[in-house]
């Protein structure tokens, strides 16, 4: 059986610029596949790209093992739920849920579908209103119910927590990882948000400059980064003589640890930040890292004589 | 300063407006001359009656409702073509109808009939205006209709298309829908500037297509006559109105 | 599935398609009839009218006789007039529009209106007023401040009132647009630094309204260089200009070549201006 979606190679070229290049990458049957990267990186590119809004300069991309170049977007098996939502202001939301179903299954009972989709993103009842009516997060669950009530191969999402309220973000991001284990459809996910990514995806892809850096699970890219910039993207990253190591694996202590290799510094700033405090440390040798600290472990004074130790197997060597 | 401006504006203003609100005040005058001598309704009935002025205005009517409905769908299907891609061909075309002194479009129309009717043995008539009037009002409503597009979000046709529709299905059910006021105010404006056009209509109408403009002319050539004045103040508020109305869809 | 698949070779997407009618439509009739027109300045004219064989350049040649060449010459010194006055007129109007809080929309209204209702009658009220039986030499005479009617009509004065009173709509509108976009801090700023309103008013909003300014003032100029029916109502046959010849020589004169030479040194001179005008881009309209 065919991965659900297929780049084999895939590369687009804007006059002057190359906005992805030779990407590879499969996205597997009911997963929640992330895309990440800073902004430019073209992870919104590969998403367009996947959708049919716009062709690739070369390469191939399958759905389900059979190639989509040259097909029409409105042939394609995929849906996406764009950054915005693009939520139809002159149509209901039973209107704009209902608005594909023509195409893809004409004549079917669409008031029954429209409901029952509507159920399943909790928007029941809400069928006479209209967009500029519904608050963030609706609009957002009827642009899931208008894609998933197509039944599509793969729902693409494009930074769909960006346009939402931090406090609301946490939230509908565990809703989606609740929907899509419910429905089952291959979700594919674009953020320039590490922690949003790691903590929804089964597995995900970052993305640099249009060249993929990595793909696999969160916890492999994070322990076990392919690159300095993976590294240094899904979270923080204390180089010191050439090794990286966590801020949460940099340990500190008033003296010299026993039996371990340490390194003299002394604290200079000293970050309360709630639950955890961050020690920036000026080592001997110049240089200086930043060490996580529980609450419950501080005590440390500026300017105080601390030694910097870590686990060889936290380091990370490129 | 700003006090200075008000009455500066006041004055610009006035100079604005008056020559038709003096129009509009003696086409009220109970004498044909122009010292007031009372208020009467004489030459409105008088134009009313004038029966080269209703034929000329059921003409003018006929004229601009034909070349509306026509340049209001080639035009807004213009607009909607420029929008999702540039032509230089077509805009600079559009452009060149706008910037074209009447009068040379006018001729050129003229010449060109002529030429093109030697052949069939065809006439200069209502036909050849109102392909002339569709020929200039096609701009006006393009212009209308794409700077309301521009305002759209590019991603709604983009879902209509990611959901299935194909293109024509995008354009109708989602696109025109929200342009509807804009396209609205575009016929207004193009049925606004086919009634009133004079230069280029007196050049191909033919002996049994007078429009109302030609009449109007014709007797503002001769000299002023009340019953102008009753028929201008007519028209220019039945304009006027639809000015008015052209511009509040506008800004929906 | 064959159906879907972009053709590469003559794809006939749905937007060329919406273009097509149009394009199509202007070609025929507005490019061709421009095309015919620039065929026959280069013919004779024929007996009965109409043209014919030989080729010539004699009609354009014929433009540089002193009483056509005066012809264009008095209708660039027209249009010039008539813009410059709208320039002068119409910014401190613009100005007034755009320092009007509120009620902008009604002030522009009050512009936009008399502009749409009716070329032909405005330009008829403007007879109305100023004939020697007109509302102005009838009140001039009644107050006796004057003896006899004053000549207004059918000169060159008159044309240009005409045409500045036509198309300083056309001057007030993109001013505007212009006035709109500017920075209001900048002003702030000046008076902070010490410039009082009127030193700001040259030193800062004229400098940065030239393009407007530039802009309304092509939009002027070339309707007012073509202009006929103003000339025409309001000038007699004393003001003529470039838009009068033209129309005489496909009526009256019946010379057909050297009406067609005349248009299209006419449209030559619009290009020109158009081309000098294009380098400073503002909005695009189309």
């Amino acid at each position: 059986m065919p991965p659900v979606l297929q780049l084999v190679d895939v590369s687009k070229h804007y006059p002057g610029h190359a906005a992805l290049s030779r990407v590879s990458l499969e996205v597997r049957r009911g997963e929640f596949f992330a895309l990440v990267g800073p902004s430019g990186c073209g992870k919104t590119t590969t998403l367009r790209l996947v959708a049919g809004l716009e062709d690739p300069t070369s390469g191939d991309i399958r759905l389900n093992g059979r190639s989509l170049l040259g097909l029409r977007p409105y042939l394609r098996n995929v849906s996406t739920v764009f950054q915005n939502y693009a939520l139809f202001p002159h149509m209901t939301v039973a209107e704009n849920v209902a608005f594909g179903l023509r195409y893809r299954h004409p004549g079917e009972n669409s008031a029954r579908k429209v409901r029952e989709t509507l159920e399943l993103v909790q928007l029941a009842g809400k069928e006479s209103r209209y967009p500029a009516q519904l608050s963030g997060g609706e609009k957002q669950r009827v642009a899931l119910a208008r894609s998933l009530i197509l039944n599509p191969e793969l729902l693409l999402l494009d930074e769909p927590l960006s346009a939402l309220d931090p406090a609301l973000r946490k939230q509908v991001r565990a809703e989606l990882k609740a929907l899509q284990r419910r429905v089952g459809v291959t979700f594919v996910f674009v953020t320039h948000d590490q922690e949003e990514a790691m903590s929804v995806s089964d597995r995900m892809a970052v993305l640099h400059r249009g060249q993929l850096e990595q793909v696999g699970p969160p916890q492999e890219l994070y322990l076990r980064p392919a690159s300095r910039f993976v590294a240094s993207f899904l979270g923080s990253v204390n180089w010191v003589n050439g090794a990286g190591v966590r801020p949460e694996a940099t340990h500190v202590s008033a003296a010299p640890p026993e039996g371990r290799e340490a390194v003299k510094g002394h604290v200079e700033r000293i970050t309360f930040l709630g639950d955890r405090l961050h020690l920036g440390v000026r080592l001997a040798s110049g240089g200086s890292v930043t060490a996580q600290v529980s609450r419950f472990d501080a005590g440390f004074e500026p300017g105080q004589e601390v030694w910097i130790w870590w686990r060889p197997e936290e380091e990370l060597r490129f | 300063m700003s006090r200075l401006l008000g009455l500066y504006a006041a004055v610009v203003y006035a100079f604005l407006h008056l020559p038709l609100l003096v129009l509009a005040v003696f086409s009220f005058n109970a004498s044909r001359f122009t010292r007031w001598e009372g208020f009467s309704l004489r030459w409105f009935r008088a134009a009313l009656t004038n029966t080269q002025m209703a034929e000329a205005a059921w003409n003018s009517l006929l004229i601009a409702a034909v070349s509306t409905c026509a340049s209001t769908i080639l035009g807004t299907l213009a607009a909607y073509g420029l929008w999702k891609r540039r032509s230089r061909l077509l805009s600079g075309s559009l452009y060149l109808t706008l910037l074209t002194p009447e009068i040379v479009t006018g001729v050129s129309l003229l010449v060109f009939f002529q030429w093109l009717f030697r052949f069939p043995g065809l006439q200069l008539g209502m036909h050849t205006v109102i392909l002339a009037h569709i020929t200039f009002s096609i701009a006006y409503v393009t212009v209308v209709v794409l700077a309301r597009l521009r305002t759209l979000d590019p991603s709604l046709e983009e879902a209509a298309l990611d959901l299935g529709a194909p293109p024509w299905q995008a354009f109708l059910r989602v696109t025109v829908p929200l342009i509807q006021s804009a396209i609205a105010a575009a016929a207004l404006l193009a049925f606004t500037v086919s009634f009133d056009d004079y230069v280029i209509t007196s050049m191909v109408a033919g002996v049994d297509s007078e429009t109302l403009p030609m009449v109007i002319y014709a007797i503002a050539r001769r000299g002023a006559s009340p019953e102008l004045n009753a028929v201008s103040t007519f028209i220019v508020t039945a304009l006027g109105a639809l000015v008015l109305i052209s511009e509040r869809l506008r800004g929906r | 599935m064959a159906t879907g698949r972009r053709i590469a070779v003559l794809s006939l997407s749905f937007d060329r398609l919406c273009r097509l009618p149009a394009l199509l439509t202007l070609a025929a009739l507005f490019l061709a009839p421009l095309g015919v027109i620039a065929v026959y300045s280069l013919l004779t004219r024929g007996a009965y009218g109409g043209v014919e064989l030989p080729w010539t350049l004699e009609n354009y040649a014929r433009l540089w006789d002193p009483l056509y060449a005066a012809i264009l010459w008095r209708s660039v010194w027209i249009a010039a007039v008539s813009t410059a006055l709208c320039v002068l007129l119409g910014f401190p109007l613009a100005l007034f529009i755009s320092r009007s809080g509120p009620r902008k929309n009604l002030y522009l209204l009050l512009v936009i209106l008399p502009f749409w209702s009716s070329f032909l009658i405005r330009t008829y009220a403007w007879m109305f007023l100023l004939r020697d039986t007109g509302l102005v030499n009838t009140l001039l005479l009644a107050f006796g401040w004057i003896r006899q009617p004053l000549p207004l009509l059918y000169n060159d004065a008159a044309v240009i009132l005409g045409l500045v009173y036509g198309f300083l709509p056309f001057m007030v509108l993109p001013l505007y647009a212009t006035l709109e976009r500017m920075d209001k801090t900048l002003l702030e700023a000046a008076a902070d630094l010490g410039a009082r309103p009127l030193d700001a008013l040259f030193r800062i909003t004229l400098p940065l309204s030239l393009p407007g300014i530039r802009a309304g003032a092509v939009l002027v100029f070339i309707p007012c260089l073509g202009a006929y029916l103003t000339p025409d109502l309001l000038g007699g046959g004393k003001s003529v200009m470039v838009g009068n010849l033209v129309q005489n020589q496909f009526t009256t004169a019946r010379d057909w070549p050297f009406g067609s030479a005349v248009s299209l040194t006419l449209m030559a001179m619009v290009m020109l201006l158009l081309m000098v005008a294009a380098r400073s881009k503002g909005e695009d309209l189309l």
